[in-house]
């Protein structure tokens, strides 16, 4: 099947109608004018493409792509004519330029929380146009840059509007094809698992910086490759094309197509491309109506225009043939997360080789940790161990320090002294994506579903760390990479059978009961295989029916000798299946051992049982509530 | 070191610090409309672009007196700012900050368009306060200007400064920033604030437009980067921050002023955002901004 | 004090409330027990203005504010400690506490909050502490403190016990009983079955957006489907013991 050719994405058939749609148009369009119009439009593409892919994957904004649009234009120009070297050094330099400062730039602001990028690449982009500006002895200042050699591809001459439509249009369908591959793959999700929850990507496996990093590269690289088209289009370029309203508009474009929508970005690159030439009869008025434009478009098709037909028509779909569903999820609520935890399709994981360790060694070692965070000590010299298929709690009044601890293991918080030990491995200070891979996996204390993805992508997040396909094999859907994806689909929905969703498959994750997406939460950390599974409240806001269910579900996984920390407030659960309980109190281990010692030791029972005083309570009140009846 | 240019150092000084006020102004907007929304307002430069030619127009074409005309300008453009809130942006159906922001762009598309048409690609100014007479203080001549520039921005400041800590809406302005939800649960009428906090950076906006007119002059098109500039200004000295922005603004009207003196007056716009990235890169928060509680 | 008349509530298509009917009489406590997506919080949402009905009636001393604003619903004298509390994490305990008295402005603001602090004598302790900083039990307190500060004749809680140590639970439960003497009227949304039946009158039991069970206090602790469905293992080992 086409799925499984190399290179074809699983958009091809509307690609390829689009494709042919714009082979056919120079022969029916009135007169060349249209032509150049065509053109601009296939080099914004190429812009608009990249930077969609940025915003909606990864959920950054750049407001400087114009700046590395004209650095590609620019190098590339001083590379041929100044320097006079052949085409394909200008290619070279061009795109090296744009990836090396984009990555200059990406590197140190990705790696904050918030919408850095945005300024960063604001500014970035108003200093590269003054410099395009002032540089004149290189650039030719505001006058321009004349006299670049036009586009050759062998001995064949792109020096027309027509045979450069043919060559513009080719290239953008080629690179399209490529991102559409790269959206679908596994890398793809990974990047909108980033957009969605960064965190939680990150502990399952997901380097997200770098993966951030690299699409950002990839945006500024693409970004280059149409300025250098463009340049040896025109033959002629000026700074006044690559300021920031450049930028803005390329924006603008993806936000009106539809952020993270591919295909919408098309089609807002086709219509802002079009609209200042047919606006332009209107001649003062016409940045007026862009203005107003925009921002209706905003109010009112807020995930784009292309999106908002498509959803149009979903929406009449469920309305049609919804409620029948919300009835079965009500059903199915109450099943059974399955009897058996489910098994390895291929018996073995794909990568990571299993090192057992042996069943009296500790699987994992906190020693003398200790965190502040500013003045407040969160932690202070904790230290614990649990071995093979043991469960250990960690339970104490709020804000002991229980879920920072576990953000600690888990990497989401380095530690100021003392190590963590997994197995024979020291993974103190690792970042949470590397401690992922020394196979820990985690729930979180309000579930973190990624709520626009379906119930099996959420869990193929999981299997992230089971494929290994990078960028270039999931840009070029080779072979191999299709035979993975199917691999980890198979897992996927082994891992899924027998448990109340697995009939739910395709629906998004947002509309799960709490019981389900606690249950897939859990699978999708399982999904790991990990030695240790970290349980931060997974009973909390259900019922004592569902959390029984729930934990003697996961309680089951001891006999395959996975160890769990669980941090529980309900002592029943902590009781009933907890091996070792470590109590904590304002970050300290006031008490650690068995729960039944545990259960009795009277410093535990000031700080976090209470004294039975409800009890005795209970009995006054009801004498009240005689009277009332 | 050159000593003309050492004899120049108090007039780059004075420009500097006659600038940055300007910037601070246009920083203290972003931040109004930041604190209650938690979005950037892109249209906050072409505030300023319709304060500065609002009061041309009310000044020279209807012969208002200057207090009055610049009272009216600000009013005029604090009912603009309520308008981009209470239309677009309490229209909007998707209420993800990042289209906002988005919209905010488009209106700041819309409010040049509008300049334009209204008043043409052509340059306005306006006359300066205080006559154009300048008095010498060290080796610099500052004109009254100069001093109403520095005077009004200063009182701004210390306005809103005891506006947040020290009054009930100002707080309730606060809260509004921190969480709606909760703020409408104890009675905070939440369009209210929001609608003042646009009103008042509207008004905050066109003030620094009625400022700077006289001294670099205003067209349609000035709002852009006069509006990026006060942006810089806001994240140099830390988002969201009143006092950070007003230093921000001050601080970068200086750097500005005195790299574009002894460097190259060539790359004066670029300094600006040279030191930008250089605070990101290297203190991303800002010179005054602090970590802000995250709610879990 | 407070009356609900067949309400129903619907999110897009999917109904959430059907023909809810239930009421609290003035110096009651009352609590609304139900699963997690019984329609607990959404109720919660049509009493605080914050979700429009899609059918029925909300009296509140004698008149209908279904439909009415958040603002004019807390101005009437009702104040909700809402889920997950829902603090200004960026201002201070005393911030908190001042907006919670926003709609009376400066009237006797002072008094209020020294009611509030004697209430709660940790937050005096805390005053200039921005909120966010303050730990899960505290953060609770100020929560029910800043609905205090409205001066409200009917306190609705949603889970106040969620993911707090027993102690504080306790502490914070009797707390709502000593409010109660004072003259606040209060409806206790609770998860917690046990907890809630122990510290109220009366209750209802939801179930997918129904009330299926009302009655006495002792009433539902004693009846069958409640120690089935809500107290479950807890009542069993009660039993047992």
């Amino acid at each position: 099947m086409t799925e499984r050719l190399p290179f074809v994405p699983k958009d091809w058939k509307p690609l390829t109608a689009v494709a042919a749609f714009a082979a056919v148009l120079p022969l029916v369009l009135p007169n060349d004018y249209f032509l150049v119009l065509f053109n601009i439009m296939a080099l914004n593409a190429l812009v608009v493409l990249g930077l969609n892919f940025l915003i909606g994957c990864a959920g950054q904004i750049s407001l400087g792509h114009a700046a590395f649009y004209g650095l590609g234009a620019y190098t590339s120009a001083i590379v041929t004519t100044t320097l006079g070297w052949p085409l394909w050094a200008g290619l070279a330099a061009a795109l090296a330029t744009a990836a090396l400062l984009g990555f200059l730039l990406a590197v140190p602001t990705l790696r904050l929380e918030g919408h850095y990028l945005v300024m960063a690449t604001l500014g970035f982009n108003i200093i590269v146009s003054i410099c395009l500006n002032q540089m004149e002895e290189l650039t030719g200042g505001p006058s321009g840059f004349p006299g670049i050699p036009a586009l050759h591809v062998g001995p064949l001459v792109i020096d027309t509007d027509r045979s450069f439509y043919g060559f513009i249009w080719t290239a953008f369908f080629f690179v399209f094809a490529l991102f559409l591959n790269l959206e679908e793959s596994r890398i793809g999700r990974a990047l909108r698992a980033i957009h969605d929850k960064e965190l939680t990507a990150r502990t399952l496996g997901v380097p997200t910086h770098a993966y951030k990093v690299g699409v950002f590269v990839l945006s500024t690289v693409l970004a280059a490759f149409a300025g250098f088209c463009y340049a040896h289009y025109v033959t002629f370029i000026s700074p006044k094309t690559f300021d920031i309203f450049y930028s803005v508009q390329v924006v603008t474009m993806v936000v009106v197509g539809g952020m993270g929508n591919l295909w919408g970005g098309l089609v807002g690159t086709a219509l802002l491309t079009s609209l200042p030439e047919l606006l332009h009869r209107f001649e003062d008025l016409h940045v007026l109506i862009y203005g107003l434009l925009l921002m209706g478009s905003l109010v009112f098709f807020p995930n784009g225009l292309a999106p908002a037909a498509a959803t149009g028509l979903r929406e009449l779909f469920r309305r049609l043939g919804g409620t029948a569903s919300e009835k079965e999820e009500r059903r199915t609520q109450s099943g059974p997360p399955g009897a058996k935890p489910a098994r390895r399709v291929a018996g073995k994981p794909i990568s990571q080789p299993d090192s057992e360790s042996p069943p009296d060694r500790d699987v994992l070692a906190v020693r003398n940790i200790s965190v502040r965070f500013g003045g407040l000590q969160a932690l202070q010299n904790v230290s614990f161990t649990v071995k093979p298929g043991q469960i250990a709690a960690l339970i104490g009044p709020n804000g002991a320090g229980k879920t920072t601890l576990l953000n600690v293991v888990s990497g989401l918080v380095a530690p100021q002294e003392g190590r963590i030990v997994a197995g024979d491995r020291d993974i103190t200070g690792l970042p949470a994506h590397r401690v992922a891979r020394a196979r820990i996996g985690r729930s979180f204390q309000t579930v973190q579903m990624f709520s626009h993805l379906s119930v099996l992508d959420n869990l193929l997040l999981g299997f992230h760390l089971s494929g290994r396909a990078g960028f270039w094999r999931a840009l070029w859907h080779t072979p191999a990479e299709r035979r993975e994806e199917e691999t980890l689909r198979d897992l996927a929905r082994a891992a899924l059978r027998g448990t109340p969703l697995e009939s739910k498959e395709d629906l998004p994750a947002a509309v799960l009961s709490l019981y389900e997406q606690k249950v897939l939460e859990i699978l999708r950390a399982l999904a790991l295989e990990p030695r240790i599974l970290l349980l931060d409240e997974p009973v909390g806001g259900l019922n004592p029916n569902e959390s029984r269910r729930l934990m003697d579900w996961i309680g089951a996984r001891r006999k395959d000798g996975m160890a769990m920390v669980l941090v529980e407030h309900d002592m029943n659960v902590v009781m009933e299946y907890a091996d070792h309980v470590v109590v904590l109190q304002h970050g300290q281990v006031i008490a650690q051992g068995p729960p039944r010692k545990i259960q009795k030791d009277p410093k535990v029972i000031a700080a976090y049982l209470g004294t039975g005083r409800r009890a005795g309570r209970t009995e006054a009140r009801s004498g009240i509530e005689e009277t009332a009846c | 070191m050159d000593s003309m240019l050492l004899q120049q150092l108090p007039q780059f000084v004075v420009s500097g610090i006659t600038n940055g006020s300007v910037y601070a102004l246009i920083a203290l907007g972003f931040c109004l409309v930041q604190n209650a929304t938690g979005i950037v307002n892109f249209a906050q430069g072409d505030f300023v672009m319709l304060g500065g030619l609002v009061a041309v127009t009310l000044l020279k074409t209807w012969g208002l007196p200057m207090p009055l005309a610049f009272v009216s300008a600000m009013a005029f453009t604090a009912l603009v700012g309520v308008a981009l809130e209470g239309g677009p942006l309490r229209r909007a159906r998707n209420r993800e900050v990042l289209v906002l922001v988005m919209i905010t762009v488009g209106a700041s598309i819309s409010l040049r368009g509008a300049g334009m048409l209204a008043w043409g690609k052509n340059v306005h100014t306006l006359p300066a306060m205080g006559g154009d007479t300048p008095f010498i203080v060290l080796s610099a001549a500052v004109l009254p200007q100069t001093l109403w520039v520095i005077g009004i921005s200063l009182s701004v400041l210390v306005f809103l400064f005891l506006f947040y800590r020290h009054t009930l809406v100002g707080k309730a302005m606060r809260a509004v920033a921190d969480n709606p939800y909760g703020a409408a649960l104890v009675g905070i009428s939440v369009r209210k604030l929001v609608a003042l906090a646009f009103a008042m950076a509207g008004a905050v906006g066109a003030l620094a437009g009625v400022l700077i007119t006289p001294l670099t002059s205003m067209s349609y098109s000035t709002g852009l980067m006069l509006g990026l500039k006060g942006f810089a200004g806001a994240i140099l000295g830390g988002y969201g921050s009143t006092l950070g922005a007003v230093v921000g603004g001050y601080l970068l009207g200086l750097l500005e002023s005195l790299g574009a003196g002894f460097v190259s007056s060539a790359y004066k716009d670029a300094f600006a955002f040279l030191i930008l990235l250089g605070i990101l890169f290297v203190r991303p928060a800002g010179l005054f901004g602090s970590k802000r509680v995250r709610r879990l | 004090m407070l009356k609900l008349v067949n309400i129903s509530a619907h999110y897009g298509a999917v109904p959430v409330l059907r023909r809810v009917t239930l009421h609290v009489d003035e110096g009651e406590r009352v609590c609304l027990l139900g699963a997690n997506g019984a329609g607990k919080s959404t109720l919660l949402k049509v009493l605080s203005g914050m979700h429009r009905p899609s059918a029925g009636e909300v009296l509140f001393r004698g008149t209908a504010i279904q439909g009415k604003s958040p603002e004019e619903i807390v101005r009437k004298g009702l104040a909700q400690v809402p889920e997950a509390r829902q603090l200004f994490p960026n201002l201070t305990v005393r911030e908190n506490l001042e907006l919670g008295g926003y709609i009376h402005g400066r009237r006797k603001l002072r008094e209020t909050m020294d009611e509030m602090m004697e209430l709660f004598p940790v937050l005096r302790d805390r005053q200039t502490q921005k909120a966010g900083t303050l730990s899960g039990g505290e953060q609770q307190m100020l929560s029910i403190a800043r609905a205090l500060m409205t001066r409200p004749k009917l306190l609705v809680l949603d889970e106040p016990s969620l993911g707090l140590a027993p102690l504080i639970v306790e502490e914070i439960y009797a707390t709502l009983e000593e409010l109660n003497r004072q003259g606040t009227t209060i409806l206790l949304v609770e998860q917690n079955a046990l907890g809630a039946l122990d510290v109220c009158h009366r209750g209802y039991v939801m179930e997918t957006g129904r009330i299926v069970l009302s009655g006495t206090a002792r009433e539902l602790a004693e009846h069958d489907e409640v120690q089935r469905a809500y107290l479950g293992r807890d009542y069993r080992h009660k039993w047992e013991r």
